[in-house]
């Protein structure tokens, strides 16, 4: 996942919180794929964190090495 | 290298060159006496083999320099001792004399002649008043940065010669310098005013020092502590130093200045440096030159000048770009936007960190918020159906409840039809029996079995013999059969 997606996620993700707070009567079926959807975007949402705060962790070691 | 031989070999080639009235480099350049030196060949073939020996050179010096690199005197011919010197090779003799006694002279400026591109004047002597008369070049003069007038002490640098057309005597003065402190400060006064109406030590003309400077040409002596100074205390920055050794010292020291400048005028460089300890008015007059202090005030890149001084700022620093007061605060001047920067990236290194740090948190919990939003929404949703299956459940518990009520009131209900039923039954039953006890009894085809008869006109039962009349035709009908018959009579 590339750093703007990570960007599109979230925004993916606040559409599904607000979709869910502008329904007046649920649709069962239709919330449960947009939980689905929010569930794997979660997931690679963390995946990303993830990986970028150990990119991150390399990096401040690289500098801590440098200076 | 055999020095002994190298000097013997110089001293030889003088002699010769002097002989023959003709320049040093005519005999043998230095290169090829060196090389003589180095490899000192034993014979012919050796000796040709040097740069600059051929077989006419051979001829003429060989065995002269055979011998002495074998340790022998050079042979000096007996024609050659009784030969006269000419007199140009003579004056040439004396010339070379002359030059190796440089002289540094003080006197009162006389008979000054100043022409386009030389001029000459006489030095007297103030006691005995004796003269040296004096040659100048004009640029030589003029990068002195001095007005010579009749009357002002002077002492001049140069070396003295005859020169030959005339066969006069001339001291050849390389450069010049007024002497005394009064004099000298005047002079100092008297351009320190014109360049400053000229605007070169305006602020506004000084040109602003890059921040990390790096390529760095260097002006000073390479005696002393000054240039120590200055290295030692330049910090570790990855600088690319270019270096000119230049005299700092006097008068004399205009020329190597001068020309340590030009030579950086073309160089690429960040920063031109131009150091020197401290010292009297006199020792610093190079730096009040004017045509050197036009120089650093016209240089192309920016001037750092670092010229200890005491009461007087030399009128080079005034017109650098940038002037301290010694070496080791030039130094300083240029660590320092290299140390503030490592102060930075060191600052910014934490401030990128932190503030990424927080990011990261900040997502990470955003992302949690948002993943318990969700969850709690679907925990709704399965809340709802619930709720929906409670109350379905609700509503089969109560159908169920109703229709086993409804059952109980059936099973009420049959009972009670069947009992009341089985009561109409009978009585149906009975009913139907008496009925068909009365039937049996009214059935008119047992009244034919008893012999009685039914006649019936034109479908319909007589019952009277009014209904009938003579010759109607009838049906009678018997316990067995039927019959047709006609009136006859009619008997009342």
């Amino acid at each position: 996942m590339e750093n703007n997606k990570l960007k599109e996620s979230f925004k993916k993700l606040e559409a599904i919180v607000k979709w869910f707070d502008e329904q007046k009567e649920i649709d069962v079926e239709a919330g449960l794929e947009k939980v689905k959807e929010g569930s794997v975007l979660i997931k690679e949402s963390k995946k990303r964190l993830k990986a970028l705060e150990n990119e991150f962790e390399s990096v401040k070691k690289e500098i801590a090495k440098e200076i | 290298m055999d020095q002994k031989l190298l000097s013997q070999l110089k001293e030889w080639r003088k002699t010769t060159a002097q002989k023959e009235g003709v320049e040093l480099f005519r005999v043998f350049p230095n290169k090829t006496i060196e090389s003589i030196a180095q490899i000192k060949p034993q014979n012919k073939e050796e000796l040709i083999e040097i740069k600059g020996i051929k077989e006419k050179k051979f001829c003429k010096y060989g065995e002269d320099i055979l011998n002495m690199i074998k340790g022998n005197e050079p042979i000096i011919k007996e024609e050659e001792i009784e030969k006269p010197y000419t007199v140009s090779s003579y004056l040439n003799l004396l010339n070379d004399s002359l030059r190796q006694i440089k002289g540094r002279i003080q006197g009162e400026v006389t008979e000054l002649d100043i022409r386009s591109s030389y001029l000459f004047f006489s030095l007297k002597d103030q006691k005995d008043e004796s003269i040296l008369r004096c040659f100048m070049w004009r640029k030589d003069y003029e990068l002195c940065g001095i007005s010579l007038i009749e009357g002002s002490e002077i002492i001049t640098n140069g070396v003295s010669e005859i020169y030959k057309p005339s066969g006069r005597l001339s001291f050849r003065a390389s450069t010049i310098e007024l002497v005394g402190e009064g004099a000298l400060k005047k002079a100092y006064e008297k351009l320190k005013e014109k360049l400053k109406e000229e605007g070169l030590f305006a602020a506004e003309k000084k040109k602003v020092l890059p921040e990390f400077v790096q390529r760095i040409g260097l002006i000073t002596s390479s005696n002393g502590a000054v240039i120590h100074d200055f290295l030692n205390n330049l910090g570790k920055y990855g600088y690319k130093i270019k270096f000119q050794d230049s005299r700092v010292e006097g008068q004399i020291a205009v020329s190597d200045l001068t020309f340590a400048i030009d030579y950086f005028a073309n160089q690429k460089i960040d920063v031109l440096i131009i150091i020197r300890g401290g010292g009297s008015l006199e020792s610093l007059q190079a730096f009040n030159n004017e045509a050197l202090v036009r120089k650093i005030a016209n240089f192309n890149v920016p001037v750092i000048c670092g010229i200890g001084h005491d009461k007087d700022v030399p009128l080079a620093s005034l017109c650098s770009d940038l002037m301290v007061s010694t070496p080791t605060a030039v130094a300083i001047v240029l660590n320092k936007s290299w140390e503030q920067a490592i102060n930075t990236i060191q600052k910014l290194e934490r401030d990128i960190l932190d503030k990424y740090q927080n990011i990261l948190i900040i997502q990470k919990h955003r992302l949690e918020i948002i993943a318990n939003d969700l969850i709690s929404k679907f925990d709704f949703i399965f809340k709802k159906f619930d709720f929906i299956k409670s109350r379905i459940n609700d509503a089969f518990i109560s159908l169920s409840y109703k229709l086993e009520q409804k059952n109980k009131d059936l099973d009420q209900f049959s009972t009670i039809i069947f009992k009341d039923l089985k009561g109409y039954f009978e009585y149906i039953g009975n009913y139907l029996n008496n009925a068909e006890q009365k039937l049996r009894t009214i059935n008119p085809l047992r009244q034919l079995e008893l012999g009685y008869s039914i006649v019936s006109f034109q479908n319909k039962i007589v019952k009277s013999i009014k209904s009938l009349k003579k010759d109607d035709k009838i049906d009678v009908r018997l316990k067995d059969g039927k019959l047709n018959a006609q009136i006859n009579k009619i008997i009342k």
